[in-house]
């Protein structure tokens, strides 16, 4: 397979390469027809292999459908905000901005006090108050879209009680949320239990995973 | 896309960009095949091509609304399907230099497993591994035109280049492969392969 690294290993296509390709592809004009029937009077081999090449391109088209049928699968993330367009702020911007400073420099006078002007102009940007759970659910949408967040599981209750005075009650409880990562780092976690027999997690070296001897020895810890 | 006119592909490429959340759907429907044989021809092969799809189309949500121009819509994702495909390449690089860190067994089961791969695939000679041990300006043509309804001027515009280049490039591509199976029925114990060729 070396040689196919070399583009010039196969040399210039040749005439009848182009025209058998354009028969393999639908593309074959009627004068490509003739001048292959031309070919072929002096060479009937050409028959046999536009028949190869097009059970190749068969095989390939095959091959290559079944690789991307998942694409059929895949649909746009939801929750995904586009980005804002900005082209000519962007174009200009710099531009305007420069120009702003100029004038700002000029007002201040150049030699005074070069960047009270700029100092005064300065301010906290402010982003839009976001409710706890708008923000939740925007954390799910871009998780999920990003193949991180499976998804959010049922709650579970912790523990209550009463607030009084007819308040309702105080709930304490765990929203578990299922996300997924491929991991690369160089440790991983295994559940083990500790001497009150309550579950912990442990550092192990993935090394140890590998082997199921490894798990054994380290849980009968 | 086979059926989509350019007219069509254009006025919703327009809406796409205008904001149109439909319209980016049907521009994600309309390519995302094909989207999927350019990640195909340059991923690495231990890429899953559904999470690299994703990336791509959370790419287009994000940003078609910067382009300008309607008709830069197929060389735009072609880009993003590549930029896509060689990250994944270089964090591939990364994880196979952390490896031996983690444990050197490992690393010699991925390697034992690659080569055993390589060997499979030498030896099954589908013609997708042939295609894609091409280089690469004859890859993605090749494997772009095995998705169906592409044409030769559709494959012309994914790529930014002319008509009569992706016919040159097709046909060497071509004669490439069959000279690797005309190599591969040849060799010694691998006749299986040509049986399989013909049989096809």
């Amino acid at each position: 397979m070396n040689d196919m690294n070399r583009p010039e290993a196969s040399g210039q296509p040749i005439r009848e390469d182009i025209l058998i390709g354009r028969v393999v592809d639908g593309e074959a004009f009627a004068s490509d027809w003739e001048e292959l029937e031309r070919l072929a009077m002096s060479d009937p081999g050409v028959w046999e292999r536009v028949g190869r090449a097009q059970r190749i391109h068969a095989r390939l088209e095959h091959e290559v459908e079944d690789a991307i049928a998942v694409a059929e699968l895949v649909e746009l993330p939801q929750g995904v905000a586009p980005v804002e367009r900005f082209s000519r702020v962007r174009q200009y911007g710099g531009w305007a901005a420069a120009a702003v400073l100029a004038l700002a420099f000029i007002g201040q006078g150049w030699l005074g006090q070069p960047w009270a002007g700029v100092n005064q102009q300065a301010g906290i940007v402010k982003t839009p108050a976001l409710s706890l759970d708008d923000a939740l659910s925007q954390y799910l949408q871009a998780g999920q879209a990003a193949g991180r967040v499976v998804s959010e599981m049922q709650p579970f209750l912790v523990q209550s009680r009463e607030l009084g005075q007819g308040e309702g009650q105080e709930v304490w409880y765990i929203r578990p949320i299922l996300e997924r990562a491929k991991v690369t780092d160089i440790s991983v976690m295994s559940v083990q239990r500790n001497e009150h027999g309550a579950p912990m997690l442990i550092p192990v070296e993935p090394s140890e995973l590998m082997s199921p001897q490894g798990i054994r020895n380290k849980n009968a810890l | 896309m086979d059926r989509m006119t350019v007219f069509e592909e254009r006025r919703l490429a327009g809406g796409a960009i205008a904001g149109d959340a439909a319209a980016v759907e049907a521009l994600w429907h309309a390519h995302r095949r094909w989207v999927a044989a350019i990640l195909l021809a340059h991923k690495p092969r231990e890429a899953e091509l559904d999470d690299l799809l994703q990336e791509v189309a959370v790419a287009l949500v994000r940003h078609v609304s910067t382009l300008n121009d309607p008709a830069a819509v197929r060389p735009w994702l072609r880009s993003i399907a590549i930029n896509t495909a060689r990250s994944a390449g270089r964090r591939q690089r990364v994880v196979r230099k952390v490896m031996p860190i983690v444990s050197a067994e490992a690393q010699r089961q991925a390697e034992a497993g690659e080569a055993a791969s390589a060997r499979a695939s030498d030896a099954g000679s589908t013609a997708l591994d042939l295609a894609r041990k091409l280089p690469e300006e004859y890859r993605e043509p090749l494997l772009l035109r095995a998705v169906r309804g592409l044409s030769y001027r559709q494959i012309a515009d994914v790529m930014g280049v002319p008509m009569t280049t992706i016919e040159t490039r097709l046909a060497r591509a071509r004669r490439m492969i069959k000279e690797e199976m005309e190599k591969l029925l040849e060799a010694p114990g691998r006749a299986s392969a040509g049986a399989e060729e013909s049989s096809s």
